[in-house]
């Protein structure tokens, strides 16, 4: 099991008892589980009882798992909801202050912020799974070039050892190739699921019996 | 949800960059944790029992006063058999349906705290559940069934 190793071959294999494939899983969507759980400024001990609550939910279920493709979906979702479940259980128990201005002025736009923030999670996931399956040239030249501040062709070109007229060329190619990835051009897909639950045969409607 | 911004090699250069810190950033333990979880891998055929119901997802309880608040309510269900589960800073309490004679046990991720018999309705009564990941196992006849992992 390597870095780019598709995601159905890693499941395929955790399911079948393979702790490698597994810790290839967590190495690669760990980033997105933290993003999420950052959006929702957790206490420290939340985020990580979030974070390992996640995860077993994912090792109960990745015998069933119908479409491992749609699994960030499934991640951010189910981050998501166990984020909620804590700060809504953690304001039940606390004690009520009338004047305290701490709920947000429109639940609505908190809402709808909180959306964006997940759709953008998303998008980096897919960016580093498109970067995982670029070449090692490609990977080598893009990382040095999102230095900051931008280092200069010269520089760059003398650490790799490559010719510094071919780097800008190598750059749009090898950006092009990161737009072309299965997971960059799932995003550009309309109508496929991906984002939502029910893809591990998780039942919709939870809490609205 | 595609990003048309991403036409730009520079903007997608910029957000590459902000994706792979991302990824540099996750704390050891953090990671340690997840690859702890596979221990729990099942690897006899345990029934799950999947979260059909949430007190605090359920939103029409949402724009209720606080102190009108019940306790966090949860039900569990598989083919054939649920659980239903009320959690309070007292205990768990419980009721298994059908009704059948057996046992049910509350667990941590470092294994099992308390166990104790179903009643004659199926009920049962756990003490206070600690912080972090628990579930309950439920043992009937020679079946065992779980529930989903939760955080109460």
């Amino acid at each position: 099991m390597t870095p780019a190793s598709p995601i159905a071959a890693l499941v395929g294999a955790a399911a079948r008892g393979d702790q490698r494939a597994w810790n290839e899983i967590v190495a690669r969507y760990a980033p997105l589980v933290l993003a999420v759980v950052h959006r929702h400024r957790l206490r420290p001990a939340d985020a990580a009882d979030v974070n390992q609550t996640l995860w077993l939910r994912l090792v109960e279920r990745i015998d069933g798992l119908r479409d491992p493709e749609a699994l960030p979906g499934w991640i951010a979702t189910t981050t998501r909801n166990e984020c909620l479940r804590v700060l809504r259980a953690q304001r039940r128990t606390q004690p009520y202050d009338p004047l305290s201005d701490d709920e947000p002025a429109s639940p609505v736009d908190a809402v709808a912020d909180l959306d964006e923030e997940m759709e953008a999670a998303q998008r980096r996931q897919a960016l580093r799974d498109g970067f995982r399956l670029l070449s090692e040239q490609c990977r080598r030249l893009l990382a040095e070039l999102m230095a900051d501040p931008p280092p200069s062709y010269a520089a760059v070109g003398s650490r790799l050892a490559m010719p510094v007229g071919s780097i800008g060329p190598t750059r749009v190619r090898c950006l092009d190739k990161l737009r072309r990835t299965p997971a960059v051009l799932r995003l550009v897909e309309p109508g496929r699921p991906g984002a939502g639950g029910g893809v591990l045969g998780e039942r919709s409607g939870v809490g609205e019996r | 949800m595609s990003d048309p911004a991403w036409e730009s090699d520079e903007v997608l250069l910029g957000d590459l960059a902000e994706a792979l810190a991302e990824a540099r950033d996750v704390p050891p333990e953090f990671l340690e944790a997840a690859r702890g979880a596979f221990a729990w891998r099942a690897v006899d055929a345990e029934l799950l029992l999947i979260t059909s119901y949430d007190s605090v997802l359920d939103v029409g309880l949402a724009g209720r006063a606080r102190a009108a608040l019940p306790a966090r309510q949860l039900v569990f269900e598989a083919e054939g058999c649920s659980v239903q589960v009320e959690v309070t800073t007292a205990g768990v309490t419980g009721q298994v349906v059908p009704t059948r004679r057996g046992s049910v046990a509350l667990v941590t991720p470092r294994g099992p705290v308390e166990e104790t018999e179903l009643d004659e309705l199926g009920s049962f009564l756990l003490g206070p559940p600690p912080a972090g990941p628990v579930r309950l196992h439920v043992r009937i006849g020679g079946t065992t069934a779980v529930t989903e992992w939760m955080t109460v």
